[in-house]
């Protein structure tokens, strides 16, 4: 809660006299969802909840404000769901709460935001600013919110962009009775520290980026309270349990994307210190696309990655699944009119062939919905892997949401200026914006 | 993606894209037209060749025929309604591309164009174009 309030202190005093400058242009709009997910087995742990069928619901409106045609902007974009059986998904997050300023030579961000690093597939490794908000999803792709202050300055020879990271956020995780939490239960509240001013230190990161010809190359530091949290095994009122610490750790990134035609070459790489010995990690991988395979607008692309991560495994530092795996992925976009998508992803562990299948389908209906349907299947995991807490939680999500927008002018603008649908907040068609998940 | 415009279509014509052969000048409505075929240099183009009517006038493309890849006319693209902006740049505000081979069309209307905005080239750099809505 601390780490929402520093960022909502540092908008509201970011945000200049708006009343000064009243011809500005509001954009209203939500989404609004219903999700139900249905598991495959029975619990594999005493006090887990046996309920097959478990539904959530979840909002999300989005408001801008933007001035000064368009160099200043002001975003508000808060999140909450409901979920029936697991309490701490049941949860509210600001996910942005900023100001954009984009100057002469300059952009700058203060408050709350969401900044995404990276080119893989399978793992997000240089992605560090933002905190995985884990009780969404298993793979990573949805963050709270991180409050900043960012300025990034662009020129020929690149883009510099510097991070004031006050305010952190503890990772969220499954309530003690509710699937996917794993083997024993974790104590998020009674989260420890390396940082003596615990969730009130301030973190900083800076990041360079520059296209070379076919390359977008990328570097970054990260100093500051690790996103990762270590997972103890302590003795809770109720028998054992895990509580998290979170290291101080330094974090070096590389991310690199070659373009040859159909060919994206990727590769993310990290050194790590502050958990135990230092460590480096990497994703490397390759994504073919056919192009409107077989005379028709669809695009088939095809993902290879291999996953390796050197850390410690005696405890020093967070655990991972991803030590030595491979991930195999295909992703098929119609291009119709619907925006069909199917994916299809497992990454693999070389070492003991424990498998996370991943299979989504997402299609809009008409202008106003979206119908999605999402598989999570744990094969063959063995029992000393990371996964094998969670691997009888294999579960399908169905998810149904509503888009709303509404947007208009302010009353200064002359009348022949107007947006069409200026003073009519109604359903329009619109383009639903992905949630959370990487766009390229 | 359900229209008759490929990317290919609307992307800026670079004069590098092609190359050319004048074949004649005609009438085209009012006008008088260059017609010239131009191959695009881009070796996975939708297109053979591509045969394109200029006027004489003010040098503007007013239609163009669109061959296929075994050489067959594939579609037609009519620019009609062109006006003049800053008294310098003429656009076209309605593209009517008719599919020969299957008789569908898309028109494509352009309004309320406005110049000098403020935009700069630091607006079209990658960190920026992320940020535009």
């Amino acid at each position: 809660m601390v780490g929402m309030g520093v960022g909502l202190i540092l908008f509201g005093a970011a945000v200049p006299a708006v009343a000064e400058k009243p011809a500005g242009e509001w954009d209203l709009s939500a989404e609004v969802g219903l999700e139900a997910r249905v598991f495959a087995n029975k619990p594999d742990h005493p006090g887990q909840s046996g309920n097959t069928f478990s539904p959530s619901l979840f909002i999300a409106p989005e408001i801008i404000y933007e001035w000064n045609g368009g160099d200043d902007r002001a975003t508000l974009k808060p999140f909450l769901r409901l979920d029936r059986d697991d309490d701490n998904r049941s949860h509210f997050d600001i996910r942005e709460a900023n100001w954009l300023h984009l100057g002469d030579g300059h952009d700058l961000v203060v408050g709350i935001d969401k900044v995404f690093w990276g080119v893989a597939e399978s793992r997000h490794l240089v992605d560090v600013i933002n905190q995985d908000d884990r009780v969404e999803d298993l793979d990573g792709e949805d963050k709270l919110g991180q409050p900043m202050i960012q300025m990034a300055v662009s020129r020929d020879w690149g883009t510099l962009t510097g991070f004031v990271l006050p305010g952190f956020r503890e990772r969220s995780f499954p309530s003690d009775d509710a699937r996917l939490r794993g083997a024993l239960p974790i104590a998020g509240d009674d989260a420890t520290y390396d940082a003596g001013r615990e969730d009130r230190a301030i973190d900083i990161a800076v990041r360079y980026t520059q296209v070379f010809g076919d390359v977008d190359f990328g570097i970054s530091h990260f100093h500051g309270t690790s996103r990762e949290p270590r997972l103890s095994v302590v003795a809770g009122a109720t028998g054992p349990e895990l509580r998290p610490h979170y290291d101080r750790i330094d974090q070096t990134g590389v991310d690199v994307q070659y373009t040859a035609d159909a060919w994206l070459w990727k590769l993310e790489a990290i050194g790590r210190g502050g958990h135990g010995s230092y460590f480096g990690a990497a994703v490397a991988g390759v994504e073919y696309t056919l192009y409107q395979i077989r005379e028709s607008d669809a695009d088939l692309g095809l993902l290879a990655e291999y996953l390796y991560d050197g850390r410690d495994e005696n405890g020093d530092a967070p655990l991972t699944a991803f030590e030595n795996d491979v991930f195999f992925g295909a992703r098929l976009t119609l291009n119709d009119p619907e925006d069909t998508t199917l994916l299809a992803g497992a990454i693999i562990d070389v070492g003991d062939r424990s498998t996370l299948a991943t299979l989504e389908a997402s299609r809009r209906i008409g202008a106003d919905w979206k119908v999605e349907i999402e598989a999570r299947a744990l094969i063959d995991i063995a029992p000393s892997d990371v996964l094998s807490g969670v691997r009888k939680d294999d579960f399908v999500t169905f998810r149904l949401t509503r888009f709303f927008e509404c947007s208009r002018g302010t009353s200064s603008d002359p009348p022949e200026a107007r947006n069409p649908r200026v003073d009519a907040c109604r359903d329009s068609h619109r383009r639903p914006s992905s949630s959370g998940r990487y766009v390229r | 993606m359900g229209s008759e415009f490929a990317y290919e279509d609307l992307v800026s014509q670079e004069v590098e894209r092609y190359t050319y052969k004048w074949l004649r000048d005609e009438p085209c409505g009012e006008l008088t037209c260059h017609v010239t075929e131009r191959y695009p240099v881009y070796e996975h183009s939708g297109y053979t060749k591509q045969v394109v009517w200029t006027d004489t006038t003010d040098y503007q493309p007013r239609k163009v025929e669109f061959h296929d890849r075994k050489g067959a006319l594939l579609k037609t693209l009519l620019f009609k309604d062109y006006r003049q902006y800053l008294g310098l740049y003429w656009r076209s505000h309605t593209f009517d591309m008719v599919n020969a081979q299957t008789g569908k069309s898309t028109v494509l209307t352009f309004s309320d164009y406005v110049f000098m905005v403020g935009l700069s080239e630091q607006d079209f750099r990658k960190n920026r174009l992320k940020r535009a809505r």
